[in-house]
């Protein structure tokens, strides 16, 4: 690991007067894949806006390969090297595949961008072949491959992910985390949040344990899968 | 023969109302809301045209310079009325809208005199095919909405700003993670908006002969039941929603009762609202 990618340090952020996130501390280091689980309520959705400025912090500082862009508007991160993959809704549904992709590359010279394109269907063949369908007719896994796709298209440093198996028929769900597994190849480091952390942590390197706006621990995946304070806690035994 | 004369005027009518129609929809696509202003971006289209026209200009010219001034001032007033209460829900935004309507509608009047102007439209000699007599302002008017509902399906489809428009209509929030500026795309859709509006108003002014300084204001509603006869928000849907209430409105005017055109209007739209209540093209909920 070269060097560090993301880093949140002392996060605090909620709505209004109700505090969500309290000091949280967290790193990605370039290329790598993390995971950030807990129970419902624990800040996980809070933590990944409060990443990408989607909802202001009120302390703390969030750093981009050791650049400050605490609180910068969602998109002015993409141009500074953050993509982000909601959870729902995260393709343009009246749009065709190929337009969506097109979006993701909005800022980007039309010639890299129609080559980003090209990657993304060479790396997602199911989308070359959907090209001119309409996002709002795939799978719930089509789709959440489109997002990945439009999101990696301007070459982020670092990829958030959303809750990448919601929406998802199960059978398909180990499919998309190989997927995003599978970007390792890219470069691109991960931070994803996920409710079905059992089946997300045997793809990532590191995991944290987020609960009540805390990190109530942190440790490599192998780590936490054999920690049977875990598997009891979150992984449903 | 009265049939195919009575179509003929019916299709430049509802091109006028179609291109009218787009530019209100486009802006309620990007949004969300209903431009209770746009009436007057038809009036503001007409005058200038004509003013630009008084001044020597070709009339050609007159209406382009006249949309494009138009565009600029549509972008202008909603940088300073309309993008500061963006964030303060529909209300504000509407009531402003309306305010604003009333505020143009009486500067116009104060300028220009609430008496009716006639329209510089040199005098040209109507086309007889076979019998039947074509007037060649209502086919130059077709022709021109045509053109110009054309040059929006291309700017939609075949452009990166298009293709912003229609990501910030389809959904803002993800427009704005996938790293969309909405403020680029705000200005340049008040301006599409503007411009077409003031285009729509121009060829209003050629059907009506007239221009007067409520114009635009009183023909908002029969482009609202386009707009809505297409489903709100569906560029496509107002051109086919336009058309319809053209022929709808000529068609019972003369085979119906010729006083109650605006209200063949509506007897369509209810009836289509009726079958399809998101209009015939408004696919989402």
């Amino acid at each position: 690991m070269s060097g560090t990618a993301l880093q949140a340090q002392g996060l605090e952020a909620g709505y209004g007067a109700l505090q969500i996130l309290f000091g949280i501390d967290l790193t990605v280091g370039q290329g790598e894949h993390v995971l950030v689980f807990g129970p419902n309520g624990a800040g996980k959705s809070t933590l990944i806006k409060a990443l990408f400025g989607l909802v202001a912090p009120s302390a703390g500082q969030v750093t981009l390969a050791g650049r400050d862009v605490t609180g910068q508007a969602p998109e002015r991160m993409v141009g500074q090297g953050m993509a982000y993959v909601p959870q729902v809704s995260n393709v343009f549904g009246t749009m065709s595949v190929q337009e969506n992709l097109e979006i993701g590359g909005a800022s980007l010279p039309v010639a890299q961008r129609n080559r980003r394109i090209e990657e993304m269907v060479t790396l997602f063949p199911v989308l070359g072949d959907r090209r001119k369908q309409a996002a709002g007719t795939l799978s719930g896994g089509e789709r959440q491959m489109l997002a990945l796709a439009r999101a990696l298209i301007p070459e982020p440093s670092v990829l958030l992910l959303d809750e990448p198996s919601a929406g998802v028929a199960p059978k398909i769900v180990e499919e998309i985390f190989l997927l995003v597994s599978g970007l390792r190849q890219t470069g691109v480091s991960v931070l994803m949040i996920e409710q079905n952390a059992r089946q997300a942590l045997p793809h990532v390197d590191r995991g944290y344990v987020l609960e009540s706006g805390q990190v109530r621990m942190e440790d490599s995946a192998a780590a936490l899968r054999d920690s049977a304070e875990i598997a009891e806690l979150y992984l449903g035994g | 023969m009265i049939f195919i004369q009575t179509l003929v005027f019916g299709l430049a009518l509802g091109g006028v109302i179609a291109v009218s129609a787009v530019g209100l929809t486009l802006a309620y696509g990007v949004t969300r809301f209903i431009n209770f202003a746009f009436g007057e971006f038809l009036t503001l289209g007409a005058f200038f045209c004509l003013m630009l026209a008084g001044m020597g200009l070709p009339l050609v010219w007159a209406g382009l310079l006249a949309a494009l001034i138009v565009g600029v001032l549509g972008v202008l007033l909603a940088r300073a009325f309309y993008d500061p209460l963006m964030s303060r829900g529909l209300l504000p935004l509407l009531v402003t809208s309306v305010g604003i309507a009333f505020v143009v509608q009486n500067l116009v009047r104060m300028i220009a005199g609430s008496n009716p102007f006639r329209f510089p439209l040199p005098l040209m000699r109507p086309i007889d095919i076979a019998g039947i007599f074509v007037p060649r302002e209502q086919l130059i008017i077709l022709g021109v909405a045509l053109a110009a509902m054309l040059a929006v399906h291309l700017l939609l489809r075949f452009t990166m700003l298009g293709k912003k428009m229609r990501a910030v209509a389809d959904d803002p929030a993800l427009a704005r993670v996938a790293g969309i500026s909405s403020r680029r795309v705000l200005d340049a859709t008040w301006f599409v908006s503007a411009l077409i509006g003031a285009l729509g108003g121009i060829l209003l002014a050629i059907t009506q002969i007239t221009v007067a300084p409520q114009m635009g204001w009183h023909f908002l509603l029969v482009v609202f039941a386009a707009v809505l006869l297409g489903g709100i928000g569906s560029p496509y849907g107002a051109m086919i929603g336009g058309l319809l209430i053209g022929l709808a409105m000529e068609l019972g005017a003369t085979y119906i009762a010729a006083n109650y055109s605006y209200a063949f209007a509506f007897v369509v739209l209810i009836a289509v609202l009726i079958l399809r209540p998101r209009g015939l093209l408004g696919g989402r909920g």
